[in-house]
């Protein structure tokens, strides 16, 4: 910013100081100009006076003794003046002596006005008039005479005044104005905080411009020590911010805020690959916080407490559209007020879907066959009985199958344990194969293995199963490279409610059955059949 | 001095010189001019020369006394109020006009008294005591 030169001091103190004296100038010279003339014009009737006084003497002996010549020599010698235009003697007896213009160019008398009239008395007798001297006096070369001498007094007033201004100008400019200038300049290059100090004035050094300039430095020493303060504590908090801010960023735990309406006000990059994993990239703005999870009743109640009380944590299944891909969390919510003292949930999600799925693993490694990958006996018991449970609750018929492998053995002999291994997990996946998602497979024993279907209350379909059942494990299995063999199977069959609503029951009942195909020469399915000992037990 | 001092000096050396002061100082006509007398305004007109004619109309011949001499002193002092030296300046100051003349200067008492005498139209001054029935007096000075 440079300073127009119609704004800059010097410029105006100038203009003002100019127009002050201008002003005073004026007026005082308007005054002067007046009283002068005034003094002037009153000078002249003064010296008028003194001319007559010079002269009245005799010009008393003139008019007393009717002296023409000594008249004519007073009047010749009043007339003679400058400021008086003409001059007369008048005697009490008659004479009268007239010198200069007593009428005016136009012809006109005298005005009468502008005569004077001074009284003669005798010599010898003090009471006695004896005729008057009468005066025109130059007015107009007394006027002009009296409007020179005032000119002149005003010129040098003006002149004066003129120069003492100049001068008043000059000397402001030079010892206040020209250095304010230069300060103002300095220190309006001189950047804040900088080590820029500004330099002392020539001649200026104990004067006020001196100890503006020093204190000037000192304010300039303190706004450098307060600035690099500042800036050191700025470079502190921004070193600690982005470590902050790291750790927000970089954390493998989703971080979010969720404000009041349930809406999702802040959030760090993982939350963010959570969020589109769920949602995809669409409106992440409108997004309610509960919308990413399965259970959104359970969130709900979550952020509620939170809100209520204090920290609540809780492992919670994400919202997905494919259910073999469900990811678990582990969710910590904790009451948060920001600046404007408004109520918000934070909100810190772990993935634990690994863990749950170690979990799962665990589980399954228990409740499994580790080579069929079937339910084995024991997890088999606990499922079967749920299975009978809810056949019992929702009141359906049920088929416990009870199948035994025919011709196992001989090929466990020939071929070798990595031969049965495989027949084993090829008749398991062929049994699941034929089967419904919902029916229970279970390897019950060595070769011995355990269905349960709920197919509906036609004992037909149960048939119809067995047989499918049949169909698909004899089928030959190749168990090595241009080696292959078959294996037959005989199944006992019980029926839930028919044949009793004990698991035991059903188990021994098909087992009665098995036994009964097995005599008859195998690879055959038989549903029990009670006998009256059967009945009877 | 101061003028006071300088009053009394003068005074002194009057008395010591010139006789009684404050002697009469008689005014007089030759005994044939019929002028019986004169105001002290007519007497003032006919001595500064403002009025040159008796009241028949004849020329005044005025007779005046030694510059130096008390008694012209004293006579015009009572007359206009004025000294010697004022007197002879005004007459000096009308010479040049050539219309006015100052009175024709005698001696002494006698001789203003012997012109009186002999001339039917002067008109002078003495001191009383010199005064003798040959003239007429027309007016006392003091």
């Amino acid at each position: 910013m440079s300073i127009k030169f119609h704004h800059s001091l010097s410029l105006r103190t100038g203009v003002f100081i100019l127009i002050g004296a201008a002003l005073q100038t004026l007026l005082l010279s308007f005054y002067f100009y007046k009283q002068i003339y005034n003094e002037q014009l009153s000078q002249a009737d003064h010296q008028i006076d003194q001319l007559v006084s010079t002269i009245e003497s005799s010009a008393a002996v003139a008019a007393y003794l009717d002296n023409q010549e000594l008249a004519k020599e007073v009047v010749r010698g009043l007339a003679s003046n400058d400021i008086v235009l003409a001059s007369s003697l008048r005697s009490t007896s008659g004479m009268r002596i007239d010198i200069g213009d007593w009428v005016n160019a136009d012809g006109s008398p005298t005005d009468e006005s502008k005569v004077r009239h001074f009284k003669l008395v005798s010599p010898f007798m003090p009471d006695e008039s004896t005729g008057e001297i009468l005066l025109r006096p130059n007015n107009e070369d007394i006027e002009d005479r009296a409007n020179t001498v005032a000119r002149v007094y005003v010129l040098t007033l003006v002149a004066h005044s003129l120069g003492l201004t100049l001068l008043v100008i000059l000397l402001i400019n030079g010892m206040l104005t020209r250095p304010l200038k230069k300060l103002a300049e300095l220190l309006h290059s001189t950047s804040p905080g900088s080590s820029d100090r500004l330099p002392m004035l020539r001649g200026h050094r104990s004067d006020e411009v001196g100890q503006l300039i020093s204190d000037t430095n000192e304010l300039l020493d303190s706004v450098q020590i307060t600035l690099e303060e500042e800036r050191r504590l700025r470079l502190y908090v921004e070193s600690v911010e982005k470590r902050f801010r790291l750790i927000f960023e970089e954390a493998s735990c989703g971080i979010a805020l969720v404000d009041d309406s349930g809406r999702i006000t802040l959030s760090n990059p993982s939350f963010d690959a959570i969020m589109s994993s769920i949602v995809g990239d669409e409106s992440k703005d409108t997004l309610k916080f509960v919308d990413l999870f399965e259970d959104v009743h359970l969130v709900g109640e979550l952020l509620k407490g939170a809100r209520d009380s204090s920290a609540l944590s809780q492992d919670l299944q994400l919202a997905s559209p494919q259910r073999n891909s469900r990811r678990w969390l582990h969710a910590l919510f904790s009451p948060v007020r920001d600046e404007q003292d408004e109520l918000l949930i934070e909100c810190i999600l772990y993935d634990i879907s690994e863990r749950a799925r170690r979990e799962q693993r665990i589980r399954q490694e228990a409740e499994r066959d580790s080579l069929t990958q079937l339910y084995n006996r024991r997890a088999g018991e606990r499922l079967l009985e749920d299975a009978l449970q809810k056949a019992h609750d929702e009141d359906q018929m049920c088929a416990l199958m009870l199948i035994d492998l025919d011709r196992f053995k001989p090929i466990n002999d020939t071929y070798g344990h990595e031969a049965g291994d495989k027949v084993l997990v090829s008749i398991a996946e062929r049994m699941k194969e034929a089967l419904r998602d919902g029916d229970l497979v279970i390897r019950w024993g060595g070769d011995e293995f355990l269905v349960f279907v709920c197919p509906g209350t036609q004992i037909a379909s149960v048939s119809v199963i067995a047989q499918k059942l049949l169909d698909y494990i004899t089928k030959p299995i190749e168990f090595a490279a241009g080696c292959e063999d078959y294996v037959g199977a005989s199944i006992g069959i019980s029926l839930y409610p028919q044949h009793g609503d004990q698991l035991s029951d059903l188990i021994n009942q098909a087992d009665k059955a098995m036994y009964k195909v097995k005599q008859r020469g195998r690879n055959h399915f038989q549903i029990f059949e009670p006998t009256d000992h059967d009945i009877g037990e | 001095m101061n003028k006071l001092q300088i009053h009394l000096m003068i005074m002194l050396l009057g008395m010591m010189l010139g006789g009684p002061v404050g002697a009469d100082i008689v005014v007089v006509v030759n005994e044939k001019n019929p002028v019986t007398g004169f105001s002290h305004r007519e007497l003032v007109d006919l001595y500064m020369g403002r009025n040159l004619h008796f009241p028949d109309g004849s020329l005044v011949y005025r007779l005046d006394q030694e510059p130096d001499s008390v008694i012209r002193k004293d006579f015009y002092r009572s007359l206009v109020n004025k000294s010697i030296g004022q007197v002879s300046a005004y007459w000096a100051k009308l010479l040049f006009t050539g219309r006015a003349m100052p009175p024709q200067v005698l001696n002494d008492n006698n001789s203003v008294l012997s012109a009186v005498r002999n001339n039917k139209n002067a008109i002078g001054y003495i001191e009383s005591i010199n005064l003798d029935n040959s003239v007429k007096v027309v007016a006392r000075v003091n």
